[in-house]
């Protein structure tokens, strides 16, 4: 492709939006900025409401009619997204240079055609079929078969006659991932991809993604709220909370020395390695509605650790080291203790 | 001292085939969600159940209130075979034990207020007399021992979060003090910080009243940090069951420890080699023959096709189902 190497495939900066419902108004993103490098995978963190998958929805234009963006950018390739028309977007990159999947395979897929119907549909936009066009689909079919057998679907050729509801929702999830498995695929949207599904299936499924980044260099946005799954797949992570980064830097510095005490609290609340009996860490108060953000950091009502400064200004974004970030205000007074919650 | 003693468990469900395969002759078709499980739940402790979905852990959970019907074997609950108790004996029976949902708003009903909710188990068992002051008050005390405001009570529960409303869950299970309830995921879809703090509540909840939990999740990580035993089962079988730390120790099945490696650690240290199954559990329908995991299963052999292996003991109270250990 035309993009040089050391350019990044994504890079989305001040990305601000609103939801207008009725009188109400609620920023879900406030100054969003990060790029994604070419087969890198970014891990999106954070509790229900933080704005994470308004991200995802974001960059793929599907956002809901109440939904403003106020400002920003989100340059794919050097071009931006929220300046090309809706028919553009289709055309060439929904399905195509942007893929996404969800947490419930059951609502992508249409009830009422075969799998290999639906694939064959994405195959002919992705293989640059006319509209009307009389090419054969035969060679469509044999592409659609290839592809769920790499997502390892057992017999795929037969497999391709099914409805989705013959399909349990492991195999649904890895069609949803054999429709993006294309190599013209530059961005995977991965929202809670592997929520609803068994551990043992989780593990198949992420290994699948992990190969597709290795293999096909496709960047990877994968939103997730569990750090566990983000540690062993993502190489940067991103926390976010009431729409804004809190924390961003590669995986090993956020999880293994959290800048941020809300990313810190994340972690201290997970049962993973407490001795059994060891109380977990509830993180007292609760996330606020987004119309009822607190002045200053966001967080500062939840926070022990906040001072006068907190309540006032937010905090910006600010390397802790090389491509790491933070954004609090009491982080760099601390030197490198640990913060201690418990 | 046990307080649960399960033997021999069976519970099948029968689907009853198109009319083509009933003038063939072929009946129905028998599914078998718990086949022959025995275990036993010591008082005051946390026993784990885990497995991937559809193995079996909730329905065994549901025989045990009879919400489903066993079709033979034995619960004993304090000594007495709940499946052969009177009328009468099984209405205490059901006070003693109770239930905290999976589905936090589907199991409230959304036309009755958060007070009335928690009453309701008190008024059955007072035959509905009873003092409104002393209800009041006892919906009060509950509603703070989940660390509600007592105000909650005038509320719908569609006025509140999903964690808050799983503690309204949790308060009508402890409203008749049972000794024994079961938590059929109790922390599925809650935030992380969320699922910390019902996890904290119920582990007070033990500490205080002495309740004995039968825990079934899919979340390792949760099991081994809230459970004292545990069993993993698999198609409706217990392959392996023991103390949660010998298990996590000292893993005896191929599924246990594919199943363990799996979960995705937040610190590198803790993360095992993830030992990767091919495909997805078999249909219960027709289980496959010998060893039920043998399909799936990275070390299986000749025998375990043709014979079952047996739930047997490796010292100190660890079972484990696989021909392995022969």
């Amino acid at each position: 492709m035309s993009i040089p190497t050391d350019a990044p495939l994504l890079e989305v900066s001040k990305l601000t939006l609103d939801y207008q419902l009725g009188k109400r108004k609620m920023r879900a993103l406030d100054r969003i900025s990060f790029q994604l490098e070419p087969g890198e995978i970014l891990g999106v963190a954070g509790e229900s409401g933080c704005g994470k998958s308004t991200l995802g929805l974001a960059i793929a234009k599907l956002l809901p009619r109440i939904a403003n963006i106020k400002r920003g950018e989100i340059l794919f390739s050097g071009e931006d997204l929220l300046k090309i028309s809706e028919g553009e977007m289709n055309r060439r990159y929904r399905g195509q240079k942007i893929s996404m999947i969800f947490q419930n395979p059951q609502n992508a897929l249409n009830p009422v055609f075969t799998i290999g119907k639906q694939m064959t549909d994405i195959l002919r936009v992705q293989e640059k079929y006319k509209p009307r066009e009389k090419r054969s689909r035969k060679p469509l079919r044999e592409m659609a078969a290839d592809r769920l057998r790499s997502t390892g679907i057992a017999d795929p050729s037969a497999r391709l006659t099914n409805y989705p509801f013959e399909f349990s929702g492991g195999m649904k999830q890895r069609v949803m991932i054999g429709m993006a498995l294309s190599s013209n695929t530059e961005l995977l949207v991965a929202d809670e991809a592997t929520t609803a599904l068994d551990v043992t299936i989780e593990a198949q499924i992420n290994r699948l993604i992990a190969d597709l980044a290795r293999e096909y260099g496709t960047s990877v946005l994968y939103i997730s709220h569990n750090l566990g799954v983000l540690a062993e797949l993502a190489d940067r992570i991103m926390i976010m909370y009431a729409g804004r980064i809190f924390e961003m830097g590669p995986t090993q510095d956020v999880l293994g020395t959290p800048s941020h005490p809300y990313s810190a609290a994340l972690l201290e609340s997970m049962p993973g390695n407490q001795a059994r009996g060891k109380r977990l860490l509830a993180i007292p108060g609760f996330v606020p509605p987004l119309d009822q953000l607190p002045q200053g950091c966001a967080f500062h009502p939840r926070c022990p650790f906040a001072e006068e400064i907190c309540k006032r200004e937010v905090p910006p974004l600010q390397m802790v080291t090389e491509g790491h970030w933070s954004a609090c205000f009491q982080d760099p007074k601390r030197g490198r203790r640990k913060w201690q919650w418990i | 001292m046990d307080l649960i003693q399960i033997k021999n468990l069976k519970t099948y469900f029968y689907q009853n085939t198109g009319l083509l395969s009933k003038v063939l002759g072929e009946g129905r078709t028998t599914v078998h969600a718990v086949d022959d499980v025995s275990l036993t739940i010591r008082r005051g402790r946390t026993f784990g159940l885990v497995g991937e979905s559809g193995c079996g852990k909730s329905t065994l959970g549901q025989s045990i209130f009879g919400l489903v019907k066993p079709r033979s074997g034995e619960i004993r609950f304090e000594g007495r075979d709940v499946l052969k108790m009177n009328p009468a004996d099984l209405t205490a029976f059901r006070q003693r034990a109770q239930l905290i949902f999976q589905d936090q708003y589907g199991c409230l009903n959304p036309r009755m207020t958060v007070g009335q909710i928690i009453a309701e188990p008190l008024l059955m068992r007072e035959k509905g007399q009873m003092d409104p002051a002393a209800l009041a008050g006892e919906v009060a005390r509950l509603l703070s021992a989940v660390n509600l405001d007592p105000d909650a009570a005038s509320k719908f529960p569609n006025e509140f979060s999903g964690g808050q409303a799983r503690r309204i869950g949790v308060a009508r299970a402890i409203a008749l003090n049972p000794s024994f309830i079961m938590a059929d995921e109790p922390t599925s879809g809650l935030d992380i910080s969320t699922a910390a703090t019902i996890l904290n509540l119920m582990q007070d909840l033990q500490d205080e009243l002495g309740i004995t939990y039968l825990w079934v999740s899919h979340n390792l990580n949760q099991v081994k940090y809230v459970s004292d035993d545990m069993a993993v089962m698999y198609l409706g079988k217990i392959v392996e069951m023991g103390k949660t730390m010998d298990i996590f120790n000292r893993m005896a099945h191929p599924y246990t420890q594919a199943l363990i490696s799996a979960v995705p650690q937040v610190h590198q240290e803790l993360q095992q080699e993830t030992v990767y199954l091919e495909g997805e559990i078999p249909s219960p329908i027709n289980p496959p023959s010998g060893c039920r995991f043998r399909t799936r299963c990275p070390r299986a052999e000749n025998i375990c096709k043709t014979q079952e292996p047996p739930l047997k003991d490796l010292g100190q109270g660890h079972f484990c189902a696989c021909h392995l250990h022969d």
